[in-house]
């Protein structure tokens, strides 16, 4: 929003008789850059009027975010450009400030991207990751994984989700080792596959490496349809592999939570990142 | 604050060459994925990896592959580098298209990448995706495709284009 009016009590009665509920500005704290986006911190004076909420506008734009307490957002800024913010108190008559705080430090957004970070985790000493409350503001959503399972145990790494636990996965799949392709497929499991099944996944401290698109996440009409691209290789012939999965999960609800686990621990360095794809 | 899917470099060749490198790859990303589409010196070649400038054996790889009638796979332990796609061949004419996603390459685990290879031939060709793992828990700085297993016997054409992304977790 930029401003087009923030004429202030105390100038329009000519500043010579205090008014009671002009309020003071905020001691400006830190200013934070998201995607197109800032988020500014203050303190609310402690003289002057009532503030109803507090605002926060940019340098250079004049754009403007309002909060009731701190912090204020501030969204539709530019990405990849420097900003600076300044706060005021706004009063029960949506009068502002009739002096704004000093300058917050310098910000530059970044540029919304088709490609976006939302969430990871690195779940060593742990047998799962939830990813949860995940906005329906993508098309699909990217789980990678470099996956480390301690020597001696195996496992698959799996995914269910918004704690779907029944028989309402399905999925095929297609293997590769060093001499054999083959190919099955698994009805009413309790989960998706996102690393080989029934296989192993990693020995030793040979990560896993797999790559999981979950499509139409956010739909709440249509069943939902997942592939996942992995493997792992351990030197050896044995206990290497590579597989394609194509999965559904049949629920036509939007997927706002992934749980990624294993039956036995993820060893140290296993990262497990989502990403939101518009 | 860095880009979350972010384009490290690129490049488009000119003219014929062995081996096309990208180096000094910093630290600041979670993933790196290479994506090229080419040519290839005609004779049946292919492209190879190694990582940090390393030709020791501390290369593996997996994979499947189909042609226009059959599956198959084949698996190669303590390896001097990673096949591109050994299940195929690069055409001089038609652009191969291929990826290589490495996962936690500035992690301290040794690293692990997936890669795919797309080679239709118009009435022949190769499609495979595999798993490569390099025995190394250092840092991956400098990425090296080479036409063949070395600089000289087989050579990138002019037009290929190699470009290399970051992919940054939150």
């Amino acid at each position: 929003m930029t401003i087009t009016n923030k004429v202030s009590l105390k100038s329009v009665n000519g500043g010579n008789t205090p008014i009671a509920d002009v309020v003071d500005a905020p001691t400006i704290g830190s200013a934070t850059a998201g995607i197109e986006l800032a988020t500014v911190t203050f303190t609310a004076a402690t003289t002057g009027g009532a503030a109803t909420s507090y605002g926060a506008i940019s340098t250079p734009g004049s754009i403007t975010g309002t909060s009731a307490t701190s912090p204020i957002s501030v969204t539709g800024l530019t990405g990849g450009t420097a900003y600076t913010f300044k706060t005021y108190g706004i009063n029960t008559g949506g009068t502002w400030s009739n002096v704004l705080s000093a300058a917050s430090n310098s910000v530059t957004p970044t540029v919304a991207t088709a490609f976006e970070s939302i969430a990871s985790a690195s779940p060593a000493g742990t047998t799962t990751t939830t990813f949860s409350s995940i906005v329906g503001t993508y098309s699909s959503l990217q789980l990678r994984i470099n996956g480390i399972i301690p020597t001696g145990l195996y496992n698959s790494i799996l995914i269910q989700f918004n704690g779907d636990t029944a028989s309402n996965y399905s999925f095929h799949q297609l293997t590769g080792n060093n001499e054999t392709v083959s190919g099955s497929g698994t009805a009413s499991a309790t989960y998706m596959v996102a690393t080989g099944y029934p296989y192993g996944s990693a020995v030793d401290s040979y990560p896993t490496g797999a790559i999981v698109d979950i499509h139409d996440y956010a739909s709440t009409t249509k069943f939902k349809t997942i592939r996942s691209f992995a493997g792992w290789d351990h030197n050896v012939t044995a206990s290497s592999e590579v597989c394609l999965h194509s999965g559904n999960w049949r629920n036509t609800a939007a997927v706002t939570s992934i749980r990624v686990w294993s039956s036995v621990n993820f060893g140290t360095g296993t990262s497990i990142a989502l990403y939101g794809i518009k | 604050m860095a880009i979350t899917y972010d384009k490290i470099a690129t490049t488009t060749l000119s003219s014929a060459t062995g081996t096309i490198t990208f180096s000094s790859i910093a630290a600041s990303w979670t993933d790196l994925r290479l994506v090229i589409t080419g040519t290839m010196t005609t004779g049946g070649y292919l492209p190879s990896f190694i990582f940090n400038s390393d030709t020791g054996t501390n290369y593996s790889y997996t994979e499947i592959y189909g042609t226009g009638s059959a599956a198959a796979a084949l698996n190669a332990s303590s390896t001097n580098y990673i096949w591109l796609g050994a299940g195929g061949a690069w055409s001089s004419t038609i652009p191969a298209f291929c990826t290589i996603d490495i996962f936690s390459y500035a992690g301290s685990t040794n690293k692990t990448c997936l890669y795919t290879y797309s080679e239709d031939r118009n009435g022949s060709g190769w499609v495979g995706k595999g798993v490569g793992l390099w025995r190394s828990t250092s840092a991956i700085t400098t990425l090296t495709l080479r036409g063949w297993t070395d600089a000289t016997t087989a050579q990138f054409l002019t037009g290929t284009t190699a470009t290399l992304y970051g992919i940054l977790k939150a």
